[in-house]
């Protein structure tokens, strides 16, 4: 008796027992679930499987990057969205980021007039649900626009009306490829020489000419790849022809619409984020780097910014994600992303809802796994070493 | 006094304490006065503010006569008038719990709060919906601000008991407990929730043995209510890792079970320090009801949409998005100043 | 002697399927009558169609399909229930059975009928693809919108439609789709796009959420039929029979000449045996599926037959001033049509 007593309340047993009886319940849960998901699929006569995918799409997408076409089948479809929602969370971080540091930094400023207006920025940003974003931008400014015939001319060569911005096209790419490929080059090379100089100040306590190697290698060189390759290249220009502009590239003015929300928005948050990172460097560090005779700028860029950053990178990791996630909103505005073209058109085409919306959340889950992976990384790099 | 002379002084150097900032400040009160002037003119001077239809919208700013023929439609939705006492009791009844708890003294605030938390739900589902002596009215004739408040609460009375669960069980040393936990909140954290919404209303009716029905909304809340607790589970874990381990050990040396010991010990402890995070999640979950939309639920901002389908009042677009936008900034503001102050008496 | 068995037990079971009137199974109709109203599924806000004024009261040629649904199986026209489906909610909702029925202006094509489990049971308005365009663009017709861009709702036959349309014509046309027939309205009237496609039904009720309604024109020759009419899931036979027949029944109604006016009239004195079937005063036609033999008579007693409802909701009688069309009755030059009442 006593010896079974002693085996019911043995730690390990029970946490063993209460571990089992979890998992278990949880796997009935969910086999009672699929169960009657089947059943009353079956009862409604609802297709089920992904054979849907290779049937035609149908559905006109008017801002592709993939090569996909209205007679391509519904796998097209799909990666023709993901491709849309990949293109709009990237330089929305991009953007975020930079004016997210910009508001955050003026936040800190010695200038009452800045602090008070990007403090009332965060606080407007803030508390308003990005739904109002997205519509604002979409209805209120981009449809201000004027109409194709009085559009806004950039040179004459690009065009902005309330159709997007059409802006030209080159004929052939494979100047702009030698480019890049330079321009790639020229950015390794800079890379190396940093690491050298620094290795050479670490050794010998001497200077290199950093500044001047890398105006010509990050500015110099990148201007003549890009001015060399527009030259020799030949472009298709738009022409206002009935209705619109024909020919060059059209951004719609979705894309410019969600992309504007999502700065704006996520900048707000951003700003708050970088103000706290820079807040949390003591006070102390700042004041020994000015007695070790860093100038203020030396100081901002070797003291505070790389410990603002340790602190700064697990909340960025969340907005970033955070990004990706709302670039789902563009549904709301026909942006074509995923959700719009997918998780829309598609499944009303096909009513197979579990399928696509299980494929839906799928791409979000694995591309917010990759930012996450990235960002981890990136934060181990940056953590303190302590010794 | 030197404090009064400090400020004083102050007040002009920092404005005009350098040429440098002196410039900047009048280049930026321009810019200030370009942007501000045509808003208030159009909010406030050229704006119509009396009358009863579309005719009467003569001015060139906004004509808030819309919002005023359609206030209560914004408050309520289609929610029966003679029956609105209801949802602004409920409001009353949680508005006047809240303020007790928080006034009450220290050693009555967690029997307050434990107490309200059994009998506001159901009062507030029973004084809504009906049945049991009142007029049952169904959800989808609820709307409004009314709703939006609604689910804000009731997705959080979902969210933050499964979330402390969920943060526990992140920190607990038994292998699947904890797996189970990470996947739950990875999987959640990591999905949309204009996706999340849609996934519920159209798969838990799916689920459930045919003939058992979900009510609309109360999916939209279920499925609001799991994603928000995801995000409120690593709000509360920010709490628990920043309690020193001690704690718990010396708990465990005095004898306490895990769950005497977390429900004495380390959650009241954890909140507290985790309460300005909870708040901002719930901050965020207000602004995120505006998804409900896209399974026609009429929010706020939904109901302010659909008016603006009405034939009659063609255009309004603006004053409707004004008007709503603004309410649920004034509800956000005022959450994150609260939410500020906690921080501070931290 | 086998033969003979199955012959007889054949022959019994027969027998007594006639004397005691058996009925097949229908769990929807028993779960209406248990929760004593009809759950119909309607679009979000359709002037005409279905459309919820500022008092939730909902109108409308869809709706009133619904009320006179209603009026037959409950035997009271307002014991119907709206559910607003957007266009991406409707099929879910009426396959996870949230509706009894979809009357919500939605095209019949075969592979919704063939993939999604639901009918068509039948066509309650014969609609036509067309465009909405500015006055000023100088559009007569669909071909001259050569370089446009065009507002529609995603997930919509329209899209589909017109994307085949300007293909097939070699026309370089940009296609926006929109959630909302809503969105993709404002969009238009903001300048967003050229023209916006729907059915000429929808674009006469939606043409006056347009700011200045009267700046716009609508082609009026239609790219392609989109007949539309009440959907229901597959299974229930007798459901789906009664859906059918009560749209039948106010087409035969309008054919036969009776009208909520005259139908007590039509009722006591007509000598014509369709009308007599048709409301119940012979023949027992309810009772064979389940419903009480006045089924119709209710039904156009409270809402209307066809005509009258047309004339009411989308009609000249309408501020959408819409002519009959294809949507008078065949004997007429239409295109409506039901079979007989036998």
């Amino acid at each position: 008796m006593s010896k079974v007593l002693a085996f019911i309340n043995d730690k390990r047993v029970r946490d063993v027992f209460y571990q089992a009886a979890l998992l278990i319940g949880l796997a009935a849960l969910l086999v009672y679930f699929i169960r009657n998901a089947s059943q009353n699929m079956v009862q409604a006569g609802i297709a089920s499987g992904f054979d849907f995918l290779w049937r035609t799409s149908g559905i006109e997408v008017p801002f592709v990057l993939t090569n996909y076409t209205q007679s391509d089948n519904i796998l097209s479809l799909f990666w023709a969205g993901v491709a849309n929602t990949l293109l709009v969370t990237v330089i929305a971080l991009v953007l975020a980021t930079a004016l997210g540091f910009l508001i955050g930094i003026a936040r800190l400023s010695s200038i009452w007039l800045v602090q008070a207006i990007a403090g009332a920025y965060v606080e407007f940003v803030r508390n308003i649900p990005l739904l109002f974003f997205v519509l604002f931008w979409y209805f209120g400014v981009i449809a201000a626009l004027p109409a194709p015939r009085e559009s806004l001319s950039v040179f004459g060569v690009a065009f902005l009306n309330n159709r997007g911005l059409t802006i030209p096209l080159p004929d052939a790419g494979a100047n702009f490829r030698y480019a890049f490929i330079a321009i790639a080059i020229s950015c390794l090379l800079h890379w190396l020489f940093l690491r050298w100089a620094r290795r050479r100040k670490e050794a010998t306590g001497r200077d290199a000419p950093i500044l001047r190697v890398g105006l010509v290698l990050l500015l110099l060189i990148p201007v003549l790849a890009l001015a060399w390759a527009t030259l020799a290249t030949r472009w298709d220009i738009p022409v206002l022809r009935g209705f619109n502009y024909r020919g060059g590239f059209v951004v719609i003015p979705e894309f410019v619409a969600l992309l504007a929300a999502l700065v704006t928005y996520t900048a707000g948050f951003i700003a708050e984020i970088v103000r706290g990172g820079i807040q949390s460097v003591p006070h102390g560090q700042i004041e020994a780097s000015g007695a070790l005779g860093l100038r203020p700028g030396q100081t901002l860029r070797l003291v505070t910014i790389p410990q603002a950053l340790r602190v700064m990178t697990p909340p960025m990791t969340n907005q970033y994600l955070n990004v990706l996630k709302n670039s789902s909103f563009g549904a709301a505005i026909a942006y074509p992303d995923v959700v719009s073209l997918f998780m829309g058109s598609a499944l009303n085409n096909t009513g197979q809802a579990i399928e696509i919306i299980a494929m839906t959340l799928a791409v979000y889950l694995v591309i917010g796994l990759a930012v996450s992976a990235f960002m981890n990384w990136y934060n181990a790099r940056i953590a303190l070493v302590t010794r | 006094m030197r404090a009064a002379a400090t400020l004083r002084t102050s007040w002009r150097e920092r404005l005009f304490g350098t040429p440098t900032i002196t410039v900047v400040t009048l280049l930026l009160a321009a810019a200030i006065a370009w942007v501000a002037v045509p808003i208030i003119r159009w909010t406030l001077i050229d704006a119509t503010w009396s009358g009863q239809t579309r005719n009467d919208c003569t001015g060139t700013g906004a004509c808030w006569v819309f919002v005023k023929a359609r206030f209560s439609q914004f408050m309520y939705g289609f929610y029966p008038a003679e029956e609105r006492w209801r949802p602004n009791l409920a409001g009353l009844a949680f508005a006047l719990s809240g303020a007790a708890i928080v006034f009450a003294p220290q050693r009555l605030k967690l029997r307050l709060g434990l107490a309200a938390l059994v009998i506001l739900p159901p009062l507030g589902v029973w004084l809504l919906a009906g049945g049991f002596g009142l007029r049952a009215i169904e959800t989808r004739e609820w709307g409004g601000l009314m709703l939006t408040v609604f689910i804000s609460i009731y997705a959080s009375l979902i969210a933050i008991p499964l979330g402390i669960l969920l943060a526990l069980g992140r920190q607990s040393e038994l292998k699947i407990i904890k797996l189970i936990s990470v996947l739950f909140i990875e999987f959640w954290r990591g999905v949309p929730i204009i996706a999340v919404i849609f996934l519920a209303s159209l798969l838990l009716p799916l689920i459930m043995p045919s003939g058992i029905g979900v009510d609309r909304l109360a999916r939209a809340v279920i499925g609001l209510g799991f994603c928000i607790a995801a995000y409120m589970a690593e709000a509360v874990r920010g709490g628990l890792q920043a309690l020193p381990k001690g704690q718990r050990e010396a708990a465990t040396a005095l004898g306490l079970s895990y769950w005497k010991a977390t429900w004495f010990i380390i959650l009241p402890q954890a909140l507290r320090i985790s309460l300005p995070a909870i708040t901002n999640e719930f901050i965020a979950l207000v602004k995120n009801t505006t998804l409900v939309l896209v399974v026609s639920i009429l929010d706020l901002l939904g109901i302010a949409q659909a008016s603006l389908a009405d034939p009659n009042w063609v255009g309004m677009n603006m004053e409707a998005y004004v008007f709503s936008g603004g309410l649920y900034w004034l509800i956000c503001f005022a959450l994150s100043r609260w939410s500020k102050s906690l921080e501070r008496q931290r | 002697m086998k033969t003979f068995v199955l012959a007889a037990a054949l022959f019994a079971a027969g027998t007594l399927a006639a004397s005691a009137q058996q009925l097949a199974p229908s769990p929807t109709l028993d779960a209406i009558k248990a929760r004593g109203h009809l759950e119909c599924g309607v679009h979000l806000g359709l002037p005409g169609f279905s459309f919820a004024n500022d008092k939730g009261e909902w109108t409308g040629l869809d709706v009133d399909y619904c009320k006179a649904l209603a009026a037959a199986v409950l035997g009271d026209a307002t014991k119907v229930k709206f559910t607003p489906t957007s266009v991406q909610q409707r099929w879910p909702i009426l396959q996870s059975g949230q509706v009894d029925l979809l009357s919500r202006n939605s095209t019949i094509t075969f592979s919704r009928n063939a993939t999604l489990g639901l009918n068509f049971q039948g066509i309650n308005f014969y609609e036509g693809q067309t465009f909405i365009v500015r006055k000023k663009a100088n559009v007569k017709s669909a071909e001259d919108l050569d370089g446009a861009s065009v507002c529609v709702a995603a997930g919509s036959t329209e899209e589909k439609n017109a994307a085949d349309w300007f293909r097939e014509r070699n026309l370089k046309v940009t296609i926006t789709n929109f959630q909302k027939n809503d969105d993709a309205i404002t969009a238009y009237d903001s300048g967003r796009c050229d023209a916006y496609t729907a059915g000429v039904g929808a674009l006469a009720g939606q043409r006056a959420k347009l700011k200045v309604p009267d700046d716009h024109t609508i082609l009026t020759k239609p790219i392609s039929n989109d007949p539309q009419g009440p959907v229901t899931r597959y299974g229930d036979e007798r459901w789906q029979l009664i859906v059918r027949w009560v749209l039948n029944g106010t087409i035969a109604a309008e054919m036969l000449g009776v009208t909520s006016k005259n139908v007590d009239e039509m009722k006591a004195n007509s000598k014509n045996t369709e009308v007599r079937r048709l409301l119940g005063a012979e023949g027992g036609f309810g009772a064979m599926m389940g419903l009480p033999d006045d089924w119709m008579y209710k039904a156009i007693k409270q809402v209307g037959n066809y005509g009258e409802s047309y004339e009411r909701t989308v009609g000249l009688a309408s501020p959408l001033k819409l002519e009959r069309g294809q949507n008078q009755l065949w004997t007429k030059g239409g295109l409506l049509f039901t079979p007989p009442f036998q």
